[in-house]
C-alpha cells in the first residue's frame, strides 16, 4: 500500500531522512518508533508530499504521490502531531468543514460527520469550541477531524501527546477499532508502550535512518537480551559482582545506588540461579523484578541509547 | 465550496466586529452629519458698530484723527477723563468699551511705540475687534508715511473706508457646503478598513495555521480551488461590507443621493476604497502570526490612515507639509475625490479627469499591497 524507498532529505548540512525505505502493507498497523528528531514527521510529511525530499520515490496505492495526486489524497486521513482544527468552530463544525475537504454530498457527509463523532465519544461536545475542550477531548476531535471521510489509509503523527492515560487509552482503541474496520495505519511515536500495544509491525528509526523493522517479537529476538533482572536494597562488593557477572547467561552487570541490574540471554532459571548465588553468599536485598525486553531495550542495545533520551 | 463556507461560518462568527464598527460608523458619521448640518454662524461675517466713549489724553492733531476714525465705525463719544465718571457709564452699560488715547500719542505713532488702552465690559471680546482696528489705522499710518506721503495725506488714505462686496457662486447646489450624505462617505475608509482588515486578518491567520494549512493541503482540494474559493469568499465579504454601507446612506440620506448628478462617482469611489481594504486585510493576515496580532495592527494603520487621509480632519485643514506627505497614503485620494464630489453639482470634464486619477490610484495602491503580499508570502514559503 504504501512504498517508501531510499528517501533523502536534507535541510541545509542536516540530514533528517538518511535513505530511509519502508513497506506498509494493506490491513497493517505500522509503528513508525524514534525519539524525537529522529526524522518520523519528516517522513510523513514527505508521504503526504508537503515537503520536497532530495533523492528517492515514494508510492501510495501503486502511485507515486506528488502535490496534484489528489486521487490518492482522497484515500488518505492525517491527524497531525499538533491539533489542527479552527478556534472559531465548533466540534461539529470542524469535522463538517474537513470532510467537506473530501466529500461533496451534504447528506452523506452529515451521516459520516455523526459516525465520527460517535466514533470518538464526542457526542456531548459537538456544539462546543474547541478552546473549552480538555486536552484529551481535543485529541479525539483532531482524530475525528482526520478519520470522518473514511481513508484507507491514516496516517497520525503522535496522536497521543500530552493526553492523560485515560483518554490515551481510549485513543489507542480507537485505532484498533479503525484497523479492525479496514484502515490501514501508520502510527508514529516515541512511546513504545503504545507501538507494541496497538502496531502489527514496527520500524524503529534514528538519525533519518530505518535501524530495524519487525514484529515486536522479531525486534525483540534481534537482540541478546532475554531477560532483565533488577535487585533493589542490596549490598555487593567487587568480589561478588565478578561472581555474579559469571553466573551463567549473565552478560551485563550495573551496579548503582544499591540497585543492581542484570541483562540476561533469553534461557530458563535465570532468576532461581541468581537467588541461589545471593542465598548462598548471605547477602540481604528487597524487590526483586524480572522483566522481558521492551522496545526500549531493542533501541537500546541497537544505538547505545535510550529511547527518551 | 467547502472552503468558500468555512470563511462565511467564520465570518459569522465574528459578526460581532462587524456590527460593533457599524455602530461606531453609524453614531459618528450621525454626529458629524448633524454637526455639518446646523448653522455655527463661522461662514458669516457681519460687521457691527459699537458704543464707545473716547478719552483723548494727547489733544493732539493725530488724536484727534484717530478719534475720527473709529467714530466713523463705531457710536463714538468723546469723554472727560474722569474715572469715577468712566467706571459709572461702563457700569449702566452706557459704552461697551472704553479707548483712552494717552499723551506722547501722536510722537510716539512714527517710532511704531504708541499705544492705546481699550477696556471693556466683563465677558465681552469685542475690544479684540477694536484693538485691531486701531492697530491696522496706527500700521497704516506708519506705512503711508514711509511710502513718502505726508501726515494729512496718510490720515486721507486711511480714512477713506472702501466696501468691498463678495459674489458667491454655488458651484455644488448646496450654497457651498458639503452635502450632507457626503459625511457619511467621508468617515467610510475608517469602517471598511477596522471591519475587512479586522474579519479577513483573523480568518487569514486562522487558515495559515501551520497545521491546518497542512492538514488542508493534504487533502483532496487543490491549492488553486482552494485560492480560487478564499478569493470569492474575499470578494463577497467585502461586497456585502460595501452594501451595507451604502443601504445606511440610503437609508439616512437616500433621496439626496439619488439626486445627486455624482451618485455613480460615489459609489465607485466606495467600492475603490473597500477594494483597498480588503488588500489591506490580505495582508494583515500574512504578516499577523496570531489572530490577537491582527487587531494590534488593523488598529493603528486605520487610524493612521484615517487622520492623515482626511476622514477624521478635512483636509483642508490640514498644513501643506502633512497635506503633501498625505498623498502617499491612499485613502488621501478617497477623501481627495470626494472633496471633489461634494465642490460640484456636475463635474467639469478636467475634474472628471481628476476624478479618475484619484480612482486609479487607489486602484494602484491596491495592486501594489496585493503585490506586496504575494511576496511576502512567497518569501515565508521559501525560509520554510
Amino acid at each position: 500500500m504504501v512504498k517508501v524507498e531510499n528517501l533523502v532529505k536534507r535541510y541545509g548540512n542536516f540530514v533528517a531522512l538518511d535513505h530511509l525505505s519502508l513497506k506498509i502493507d494493506e490491513g497493517e498497523v505500522y509503528g513508525l518508533l524514534g525519539p524525537n528528531g529522529s526524522g518520523k514527521t519528516t517522513a510523513i510529511n514527505c508521504m503526504l508530499s508537503l515537503l520536497k525530499y532530495d533523492k528517492g520515490n515514494i508510492e501510495i496505492f501503486g502511485e507515486k504521490i506528488t502535490p496534484g495526486s489528489y486521487n490518492i489524497k482522497r484515500q488518505i486521513g492525517i491527524v497531525p502531531q499538533n491539533v489542527a482544527v479552527f478556534e472559531e468552530l465548533s466540534v461539529i463544525e470542524n469535522i463538517d468543514y474537513f470532510c467537506g475537504l473530501y466529500i461533496k454530498n451534504k447528506s452523506e457527509r452529515k451521516k459520516m460527520n455523526n459516525e465520527a463523532v460517535e466514533f470518538t465519544g464526542l457526542g456531548k461536545y459537538t456544539k462546543m469550541k474547541p478552546k473549552q475542550l480538555s486536552g484529551g477531548l481535543l485529541r479525539r476531535l483532531n482524530i475525528a477531524c482526520g478519520i470522518v471521510h473514511r481513508p484507507k489509509l491514516v496516517i497520525m503523527d503522535e496522536p497521543t501527546v500530552a493526553v492523560d492515560p485515560q483518554s490515551r487509552n481510549k485513543i489507542l482503541e480507537g485505532i484498533q477499532e479503525l484497523n479492525r474496520n479496514g484502515s490501514t495505519i501508520i502510527y508514529t511515536s516515541h512511546y513504545m508502550e503504545e507501538v507494541e500495544q496497538i502496531c502489527t509491525r514496527i520500524a524503529i528509526i534514528d538519525g533519518g535512518r530505518r535501524i530495524a523493522e519487525g514484529t515486536k517479537e522479531e525486534l525483540k529476538s534481534m537482540i541478546k537480551t532475554g531477560e532483565t533482572i533488577t535487585i533493589e536494597n542490596t549490598f555487593i562488593n567487587e568480589k561478588q559482582l565478578s561472581e555474579i557477572h559469571a553466573i551463567q547467561n549473565v552478560f551485563e552487570v550495573q551496579y548503582e545506588n544499591n540497585i543492581l541490574v542484570l541483562r540476561c540471554s533469553s534461557a530458563k532459571h535465570n532468576l532461581i540461579r541468581l537467588m541461589n548465588y545471593l542465598q548462598d553468599n548471605d547477602i540481604s536485598f528487597g524487590r526483586v523484578f524480572s522483566e522481558l525486553p521492551t522496545l526500549n531495550d531493542v533501541f537500546l542495545e541497537i544505538t547505545g541509547k535510550k529511547l527518551r533520551d | 465550496m467547502t472552503v468558500f463556507r468555512c470563511y462565511m461560518k467564520i465570518t459569522k462568527k465574528n459578526i460581532s466586529i462587524v456590527l460593533m464598527y457599524f455602530v461606531i460608523f453609524t453614531i459618528v458619521s450621525l454626529i458629524m452629519f448633524y454637526a455639518g448640518r446646523g448653522d455655527d454662524g463661522s461662514g458669516k461675517f457681519t460687521s457691527s458698530r459699537l458704543n464707545a466713549g473716547i478719552v483723548d489724553n494727547d489733544k493732539s492733531g493725530v488724536s484727534e484723527k484717530l478719534a475720527d476714525y473709529l467714530s466713523k465705525l463705531h457710536n463714538a463719544d468723546m469723554l472727560e477723563n474722569d474715572i469715577s465718571a468712566l467706571q459709572e457709564k461702563m457700569y449702566y452699560n452706557r459704552y461697551e468699551i472704553i479707548i483712552q488715547i494717552p499723551e506722547g500719542f501722536s510722537e510716539n505713532l512714527l517710532s511704531g511705540d504708541a499705544k492705546v488702552s481699550v477696556t471693556q465690559q466683563p465677558g465681552s471680546y469685542s475690544y479684540m475687534y477694536v484693538e485691531s482696528q486701531i492697530n491696522d489705522f496706527i500700521n497704516r499710518i506708519i506705512k503711508y508715511n514711509i511710502a513718502g506721503y505726508t501726515m494729512e495725506e496718510s490720515f486721507e488714505k486711511v480714512q477713506d473706508v472702501k466696501e468691498s462686496k463678495v459674489t458667491l457662486i454655488d458651484v455644488n447646489g448646496n450654497g457651498g457646503n458639503m452635502p450632507d450624505f457626503a459625511f457619511l462617505f467621508q468617515f467610510f475608509p475608517y469602517t471598511s478598513i477596522a471591519i475587512l482588515g479586522n474579519l479577513l486578518g483573523i480568518i487569514l491567520c486562522s487558515f495559515r495555521k501551520k497545521e491546518v494549512k497542512n492538514r488542508i493541503a493534504a487533502s483532496a482540494v487543490s491549492l488553486r480551488r482552494q485560492s480560487a474559493e478564499a478569493f470569492l469568499s474575499f470578494i463577497v465579504i467585502g461586497v456585502i461590507v460595501w452594501a451595507a454601507f451604502l443601504a445606511l446612506v440610503f437609508a439616512i440620506r437616500g433621496k439626496e443621493l439619488l439626486n445627486n448628478v455624482n451618485m455613480f462617482y460615489y459609489i465607485i469611489n466606495s467600492f475603490a476604497v473597500m477594494a483597498l481594504s480588503l488588500s489591506i486585510a490580505f495582508l494583515t493576515g500574512i504578516l499577523a502570526k496570531e489572530p490577537s496580532m491582527v487587531n494590534m495592527i488593523i488598529t493603528p494603520v486605520s487610524l493612521f490612515m484615517s487622520f492623515l487621509g482626511g476622514v477624521f480632519v478635512p483636509l483642508n485643514l490640514l498644513n501643506s507639509t502633512i497635506r503633501k506627505i498625505a498623498r502617499f497614503v491612499p485613502v488621501y485620494w478617497y477623501e481627495e475625490v470626494n472633496n471633489k464630489l461634494s465642490g460640484y453639482a456636475e463635474i467639469p470634464a478636467d475634474i472628471a479627469k481628476d476624478i479618475w486619477s484619484g480612482i486609479g490610484i487607489q486602484v494602484l495602491f491596491t495592486l501594489m499591497f496585493i503585490s506586496l503580499t504575494l511576496a511576502i508570502s512567497r518569501y515565508q514559503i521559501q525560509e520554510k
